[in-house]
């Protein structure tokens, strides 16, 4: 399991809870304020972990590109909003009232696919790096 | 030539693995290697390292060694009782089986007879990277890098296999393509 991947998802974890108190109109410095994205950025570390301890259990003969970014995505997607369902159920009515639930679930979600977006451009960059490397080797051999 | 500086039991290590690639050790007018925290000879250009890399050390020496004309140009391989003569370029990539270090190309895999480590250290240059503990690929023959969780990479390669870069080495990999520390993937 990579752990670093993990503490990656508890500071996006962290990013998700700012954007979230921000559109809540939370006022910021305040307590709840300050607890609400240690909260977020706590399930952002739940979620990783939980996510990286799948994602390490695939085999690696099913390795596909697409495979890939599929499986990143669906798996991001589907335990976030477990994890959002969860606390959904658990929360008591005055933690119901204060946010609209389906709301907060798209925005996280949403946060969540940007992220994966930008990992495909990553990869594009990297086979972009290695057709720069391949050129530049066979200029060499020449 | 290359003078070592450093503690006895490295200076061992380090004097069989530069003598495999031809590399002297001496006392005169040369490149210093210093194990951190040991003096710093004067008016020598120096390279200080930790002792758990040395290997970087080496590894450095022999690319810099070997860079331009002195690269290698040719590997006799067997097959059954016949002998090739193999370009590098040819070789997709090589591992060390059970019995020995297999050079696998487009026409067929052939027996070498260095260690993997010394392909590893001499062909660094011309774009041969270790992706996991019994594999070296050629960089020239790779079609398609596949992101992998855990950090893990599997490269096909032009001629339809697909190698592993395990999450030891998937490091090293990165840094050749200078992708530094980007990520593929973010949970």
């Amino acid at each position: 399991m990579n752990y670093e991947n993990v503490v990656k998802s508890f500071f996006l974890g962290l990013g998700i809870g700012s954007v979230l108190q921000v559109l809540g109109g939370v006022p910021i410095a305040t307590w709840t304020w300050a607890l609400g994205i240690l909260a977020s950025g706590a399930l952002g570390l739940i979620i990783g972990f939980v996510t990286e301890w799948l994602t390490a259990l695939l085999p690696l003969r099913i390795a596909r590109t697409r495979t890939f970014f599929l499986v990143n995505n669906v798996i991001a997607v589907v335990i976030t909003a477990l994890v959002m369902a969860l606390l959904y159920v658990f929360a008591d009515e005055a933690a119901r009232a204060l946010w609209n639930w389906w709301e907060a679930t798209g925005v996280i979600v949403g946060i969540v696919c940007i992220a994966n977006v930008v990992d495909y451009f990553f990869y594009r960059r990297a086979q972009r790096q290695l057709h720069a490397l391949q050129e530049a080797l066979t200029g060499t051999d020449e | 030539m290359v003078q070592l500086i450093c503690s006895s039991k490295l200076r061992e290590k380090l004097e069989r693995e530069l003598a495999g690639f031809d590399i002297p050790v001496d006392e005169g007018d040369s490149w210093a290697l210093v194990e951190r925290g040991h003096p710093l000879p004067a008016e020598k250009p120096t390279i200080v390292f930790d002792a758990l890399d040395y290997m970087d050390v080496v590894r450095m020496l022999v690319a810099g060694s070997r860079d331009g004309s002195a690269g290698p140009r040719t590997l006799t391989g067997q097959s059954g009782s016949t002998f090739s003569v193999i370009a590098p370029r040819d070789v997709h990539y090589i591992e060390a089986e059970t019995d020995g270090i297999v050079a696998c190309t487009a026409a067929g895999r052939y027996r070498v007879r260095q260690t993997l480590q010394h392909y590893e250290l001499s062909w660094a240059t011309i774009g041969f990277i270790r992706i996991n503990k019994s594999q070296l690929a050629n960089v020239l023959h790779v079609r398609e890098i596949v992101p992998w969780f855990n950090s893990r990479y599997v490269l096909r390669m032009t001629g339809g296999e697909e190698l592993e870069v395990s999450k030891t080495y998937s490091k090293r990999l990165r840094t050749a393509l200078k992708l530094g520390e980007t990520r593929w993937r973010q949970s």
